[in-house]
């Protein structure tokens, strides 16, 4: 099945000239629905079969991509979950295309850090030793 | 020992602003990530403990107060409940189309 597109514009580029339309073609071999419309008046289609494609929501559609922390709650009182998403060296918050989290979860994320920051659960400036053998969630990569 | 007496202080003290304990949690007793220094006294190690509440919402800057007080608290906080709220429902990331992410939004002052 091969779909043309002719778009014949007469007088200038910008303005879709009225007089001449563009015109889909589909060449599907057994069907004959080839449409040149020319001309002011519109004309309905002469021939509406049933092979004409339905309008109908895409049913290949994929479910939406969810990040790591979809659906998960974050509490400001699991400190290893929280410094997988600092920096080691200086303790400084992931960005969000580091971490690769959707807007809420990062938002959640970076306030419940500075919660634990502020209430002695976390430390500040660096990663606590303890966590630093945690496998790496996001998506950055140090020098070594 | 001084400990139990200290949250036997604080407890007394929330139910007298009428506030009703639901649990009292330890979360163990361990180094503090970084020195603290409260009531002229720099603490380095320190015990955790989480007390669930219900209280008016009015008296929790009298409380605050009282804990800032109380020498043997080194760092008070009040927070929302994390349970009471419900995790909202969450699709996914959605593909935002490029063209929308070519012009930027005009800023307005």
């Amino acid at each position: 099945m091969a779909a043309v597109v002719v778009g014949c514009s007469g007088l200038g580029r910008k303005k879709l000239t009225p007089w001449i339309t563009a015109a889909v073609c589909l060449t599907y071999p057994g069907t004959q629905t080839v449409l040149w419309r020319r001309g002011c008046s519109q004309y309905k289609q002469v021939t509406s079969n049933e092979n004409m494609p339905v309008a109908m929501e895409n049913p290949y559609k994929e479910p939406l991509k969810k990040c790591i922390l979809c659906g998960k709650r974050v509490d400001y009182k699991n400190v290893q979950l929280l410094s997988q998403f600092i920096s080691p060296y200086t303790g400084c918050i992931h960005g969000r295309h580091i971490t690769g989290l959707c807007g809420k979860k990062q938002k959640e994320i970076s306030k419940a850090i500075k919660r634990a920051q502020i209430m002695g659960f976390m430390p500040v400036m660096y990663k606590d030793p303890a966590y630093l053998k945690d496998p790496k969630v996001c998506n950055i990569r140090y020098r070594e | 020992p001084e400990t139990a007496a200290a949250l036997k202080r604080t407890i007394e003290a929330l139910m007298d602003r009428g506030a009703i304990v639901r649990n009292l949690e330890n979360l163990g007793e361990r180094a503090l990530p970084y020195k603290i220094s409260a009531h002229s006294q720099q603490h380095w190690r320190g015990g955790y403990f989480l007390v669930d509440f219900y209280a008016p919402t009015t008296t929790v800057e009298s409380i605050m107060e009282h804990l800032s007080r109380d020498i043997d608290v080194i760092r008070p906080n009040i927070v929302t409940h994390p349970l009471t709220q419900e995790v909202k429902q969450c699709d996914g990331i959605v593909p935002v189309p490029l063209e929308e992410k070519l012009y930027a939004p005009k800023k307005r002052k």
